[in-house]
């Protein structure tokens, strides 16, 4: 026998003894432990528009600035990376904590809850880290470390059914993008798009359809996942928002304008809106009764009531999945909802 | 060629370390480990896993045997119906005890009032679920446990349509014309658990119940055979003394509070509630349902990601 393959097989024996020896410590530790149909879901009541004074977000990130399910909190992220929660209802901040890695996005799980995305630089690109935090016992758990993503990765979305317990997370960077489901199980899984580049997503309250939007030939277009199917709603179009099981997306023209909005409601298609004149794709917002608001220079003009609500000077607008909030350096937030 | 041979020997060692963990695991000496993978898996959506990560040395018979069932086939007990705890009435002391065990931490409420005690159900009944901290506040109630069965397919159940029967307040919320593996409490305050037709509980003047199991202890006596067949996991439990008091319990697991926080089994439960002086006791939903408010307060951590699952149906304890 030659020595090469004498050395192969000693380093064999050798690994294969240290994995029993890991093997029968894993397994006698835990032995030790162990032994002996069309559904309508009423939106919480919305339309409040609230400004707030002082809000500066970490970075001058929007994706650091969410707005509680019955649109009572506020919750932003700091320039010194602390969480802090305004109650609406009082201006007064009820809930501060600071934060162990940089945060750069988060969402609300109902009125008490909130997901955290933080993250820190690891060899060769970042980690990117998941967590909860209850608002009302300062809890922190972690969801999940995401490891050996680039430099560019970071968290697009997390959308949630609190009613199927289904959680989908996008992470994506410049070129590539990945979605992760997690069960009620807490069981993760990977969804399977097909190596689609997605931007974006939402998911219905009740059926589990994942909707997403991706970018493919320098076109947006909105796709729904069901019951591990991939489908085209619609090309040259933007996600806007899921209402309960419904849908709404925009449908652009050709100079990448939204010209209506069309509406994908229990497999059913149809168009629900049009606007008045193209818009910029980030100047419209759906709001939970399923008004269209089109930002027009510094005012908000909800195109059904025909009211206006005043934007603060300047400002940049942030639309997210419950809120849309205006903001400007001076830490002036409206929060339209 | 340095390189194929660190993959062979990787690929190798990798094929060495599934093959003896199956056969540790399933044919080793770890026994209270393998009961609780297979119990685990069977308690899931993945059983179809067990045969394959098994190598196929795993029977079918033996899994089958694993499967959960709500009915026990403890009985019922004529003893229990027949208990009047109505001089109870005036007695609204609530106390609120914790337990630690090796694998898990319990949450135990006594209510020394059990007719105190009222099923809640969902307001959205037929469409979606409500939090047991939703359906405390609604009722202006002190206390409140997740209940009973309801329709889950695939784990991604609303919480909307309770399975079984179900009375809420006198009312039959869900009905059933076969038996059902029921949990109730009859107009004088006994808690009953066993196998009962809707009948059989109207005759028996029960004004609350829900459907689920198994019976953890009759007579007094746990009837759990080895750790219950349903592994490791977050529980919640109902019992009831021989002094009428209610035992409300819920157990962390699935890891929520560090690697040995695996849950509780079913005949931990069982000897916890016995050990609180349990002499009727069942077994309510658990998992990420597992939940329980008291003063207007989550006291346990659930294990879903979102907190509070939305429920069907709850143990309240009304003011």
């Amino acid at each position: 026998m030659k020595k090469r393959t004498r050395r192969f097989i000693a380093l064999l024996v050798v690994a294969c003894g240290m994995v029993t020896v890991a093997e029968l410590a894993v397994f006698s530790h835990y032995e030790s432990l162990l032994g002996g149909g069309s559904v309508t879901v009423s939106a919480p009541p919305q339309k409040t528009v609230q400004s707030l004074k002082n809000i500066h977000p970490l970075n001058q990130n929007p994706a650091l600035m969410a707005v509680s399910e019955s649109t009572d909190k506020f919750a932003y992220v700091d320039e010194n990376n602390t969480l802090h929660v305004i109650d609406l209802t009082t201006n007064q901040d009820v809930f501060t904590k600071a934060l162990n890695h940089t945060a750069v996005a988060i969402t609300w799980i109902g009125d008490d809850s909130i997901f955290v995305g933080t993250e820190e630089p690891a060899a060769g690109g970042k980690t990117l880290y998941l967590s909860t935090i209850s608002v009302a016992s300062g809890q922190i758990r972690l969801v999940h470390a995401y490891q050996g993503f680039s430099s560019s990765a970071r968290f697009r979305a997390i959308t949630y059914s609190p009613y199927t317990n289904d959680v989908y997370v996008l992470i994506a960077g410049n070129t590539n993008s990945l979605v992760y489901h997690f069960d009620t199980m807490s069981d993760m899984s990977q969804v399977s798009l097909g190596g689609r580049y997605v931007t974006d997503e939402a998911v219905t309250q009740t059926t589990n359809v994942l909707y997403v939007q991706d970018r493919a030939n320098g076109v947006p277009n909105v796709l729904k996942y069901s019951k591990g199917t991939v489908e085209l709603v619609h090309t040259n179009s933007c996600l806007y928002r899921v209402v309960n099981d419904a849908l709404y997306f925009g449908v652009l023209d050709n100079q990448g304008n939204v010209i209506r909005i069309d509406k994908d409601e229990n497999g059913q298609l149809s168009v629900y809106y049009t606007l008045t004149a193209p818009t910029s794709p980030d100047k419209v917002f759906v709001n939970g009764d399923g008004h269209i608001l089109v930002a027009n220079g510094d005012s908000l003009l909800d195109e059904q009531t025909h009211k206006t609500i005043q934007l603060p000077q300047n400002s940049q607008l942030s639309v997210q999945a419950n809120a849309c909030l205006a903001w400007t350096k001076d830490g002036t937030v409206l929060v339209v909802s | 060629m340095r390189l194929l041979r660190l993959s062979l020997l990787l690929l190798l060692v990798g094929l060495y370390t599934f093959v003896s963990s199956s056969l540790l695991i399933f044919h080793g000496p770890f026994s209270g480990l393998r009961e609780y993978i297979i119990d685990s898996f069977t308690t899931s959506r993945h059983g179809y896993l067990l045969r394959p990560l098994s190598l196929f040395t795993l029977s079918q018979k033996v899994i089958d045997e694993h499967n959960p069932n709500l009915s026990a086939g403890a009985g019922r007990s004529s003893e229990q119906e027949s208990r009047d705890f109505r001089s109870l009435s005036g007695d609204n002391r609530i106390e609120y005890k914790t337990y630690t065990g090796k694998t898990f931490t319990a949450q135990i409420l006594l209510v020394h009032n059990p007719l105190r005690l009222q099923v809640a159900v969902t307001g959205r009944l037929g469409d979606v679920g409500e939090s047991v901290s939703d359906m405390v506040q609604e009722h202006h109630a002190v206390a409140g446990v997740n209940g009973g069965a309801f329709q889950d397919v695939g784990w991604h159940g609303t919480g909307g349509v309770p399975l079984g029967i179900t009375i809420s307040n006198g009312k039959v919320v869900q009905a059933s014309s076969n038996q059902q593996s029921v949990i109730g409490l009859t107009a004088q305050g006994a808690l009953i658990v066993g196998d009962y037709t809707l009948d059989q509980l109207e005759a028996l003047h029960v004004t609350n119940a829900l459907t689920f199991g198994p019976v953890l202890i009759q007579d007094g006596k746990v009837v759990v055979q080895g750790d219950g067949g349903w592994g490791y996991a977050p529980r919640t439990a109902i019992g009831q003394t021989a002094d009428g008091t209610i035992i409300l319990m819920v157990t962390d697991g699935r890891f929520v509070h560090g690697p040995g926080n695996v849950g509780a089994s079913l005949a931990e439960v069982a000897q916890l509630m016995q050990s609180y002086g349990a002499v009727v006791a069942a077994n309510l939903d658990g998992g990420s349902s597992s939940t329980m408010v008291y003063n207007g307060k989550l006291i346990n951590d659930p294990t879903d990601i979102l907190g509070e699952r939305k429920v069907a149906t709850a143990w309240i304890v009304t003011r």
